[in-house]
């Protein structure tokens, strides 16, 4: 299949079509593999060799699992909860340290964040991405995760339900007390600058 | 590692390992045994739930009443624990299992367990009022050891304690059906004293 054909096809189009054929799985790791990399920096601080390394064992195992695809779902749920379960596990083998955000990443994290959080202007005012990040690292894991992928990739509330397969009011619960904690860890510690 | 080298890589490990994605049979299997067993733990808690409901209606609380100074002594001594106990840990399965189907994450925890309860308290009901209850509850005592023994045990204490109770209180009666132990088959000396008749 051509590369420009494979552009208009849907996901789950793309999934059939790998199943009769697993040269069409490149059209499906191409889609996602910037993404996911980037969703995986994101959650754990692993050196871009482990990320890589990360993605190709997540990739392998979405193709062998490819027929407990379910089709009520979207792809890109399904192909997140496999990479952050995969990445969890490396995370708990080898404990790398929490993810350090880029500067960009930080600025639109936290850009996403004010939006849905009443965060005192103040404290908005002298807060960089260098502190927003490290601020965030001081958060618990599963915060950390919520508030990625909500404000950072973009996931609604049935999609984080999917990938982290919690009910959609345990997601709700969760973002709510990230939020709280984040904005408690702002105040206590954004005032230093 | 350029993104087309990686995804590429991939791509040449799966042919060169001739990797196949699971057959979908195996999933599908997966998901029904998570629902079979959901199905049967739940059965098994309603008969647990019935068989509490049977043994609670058939408890001579007058007669624990008589025998327990307070209301926590009372339910800690008349209680059927292993029924209880059985029942709460069937609930406990069940919720793993539905959790473990391919959409039960979806399920709220309180849903979930409102669920299971109802669903254990309807069958429960619908095997006590049957006689299903008492029927299973005789078979064991008649064709399990373990459970005619822990049934044995829970009459000796018993009657050890009305015996008790009346060498505290001989000037105190007991209230009627008191008989009715005297049917229960103890493997032990029966007491040296008349039977008590009221």
């Amino acid at each position: 299949m051509k590369n420009t054909n494979s552009k208009a096809l849907k996901d789950e189009e793309l999934v059939r079509l790998s199943l009769e054929n697993s040269d069409n799985f490149l059209h499906l790791m191409q889609r996602y593999e910037t993404r996911l990399l980037a969703y995986i920096h994101r959650l754990i601080n692993a050196p871009t060799e482990d990320a890589e390394d990360i993605l190709q064992e997540v990739f392998i195992k979405t193709y062998e699992n490819l027929n407990d695809f379910d089709t009520s779902l979207r792809f890109s749920s399904w192909i997140y909860r496999i990479t952050h379960n995969h990445t969890i596990s490396f995370y708990r083998k080898f404990k790398n340290q929490p993810s350090t955000l880029s500067t960009g990443e930080s600025q639109t994290f936290f850009e996403n964040l004010r939006d849905d959080t009443d965060i005192p202007n103040q404290i908005n005012q002298k807060l960089n991405s260098k502190k927003i990040a490290t601020l965030l690292q001081k958060l618990d894991k599963k915060y950390h995760t919520v508030l990625i992928l909500r404000y950072l990739e973009g996931k609604d509330y049935s999609e984080i339900s999917d990938i982290l397969k919690k009910p959609m009011g345990t997601v709700a619960t969760l973002l709510n007390r990230a939020k709280s904690h984040f904005k408690k860890i702002l105040i206590t510690n954004g005032h230093d600058g | 590692m350029t993104d087309k080298n990686l995804s590429q890589d991939v791509l040449k490990k799966i042919k060169s390992k001739n990797l196949k994605p699971k057959p979908k049979w195996g999933f599908l299997l997966k998901n029904w045994v998570f629902w079979v067993l959901g199905t049967l733990t739940i059965i098994l808690g309603a008969i647990s739930l019935g068989i509490t409901m049977f043994l609670l209606t058939a408890t001579n609380w007058t007669l624990h009443n008589e025998l327990n100074s307070s209301f926590f002594s009372l339910i800690l001594n008349a209680l059927p624990y292993f029924w209880m106990i059985l029942l709460a840990l069937m609930t406990v399965v069940t919720h793993y299992n539905v959790r473990h189907t391919r959409k039960g994450y979806k399920l709220k925890t309180s849903h979930l367990t409102t669920g299971i309860i109802i669903i254990s308290l309807i069958s429960g009901l619908i095997f006590f009022g049957a006689g299903t209850a008492k029927e299973i509850e005789e078979q064991m005592q008649n064709h399990m050891p373990p459970y005619k023994q822990l049934h044995n045990m829970k009459m000796k204490r018993m009657q050890k304690r009305i015996e008790k109770f009346q060498e505290l209180h001989p000037d105190r009666k007991l209230p009627p059906k008191f008989n009715e132990l005297n049917k229960l088959d103890f493997d032990r000396k029966p007491p040296t004293r008349p039977p008590l008749t009221y």
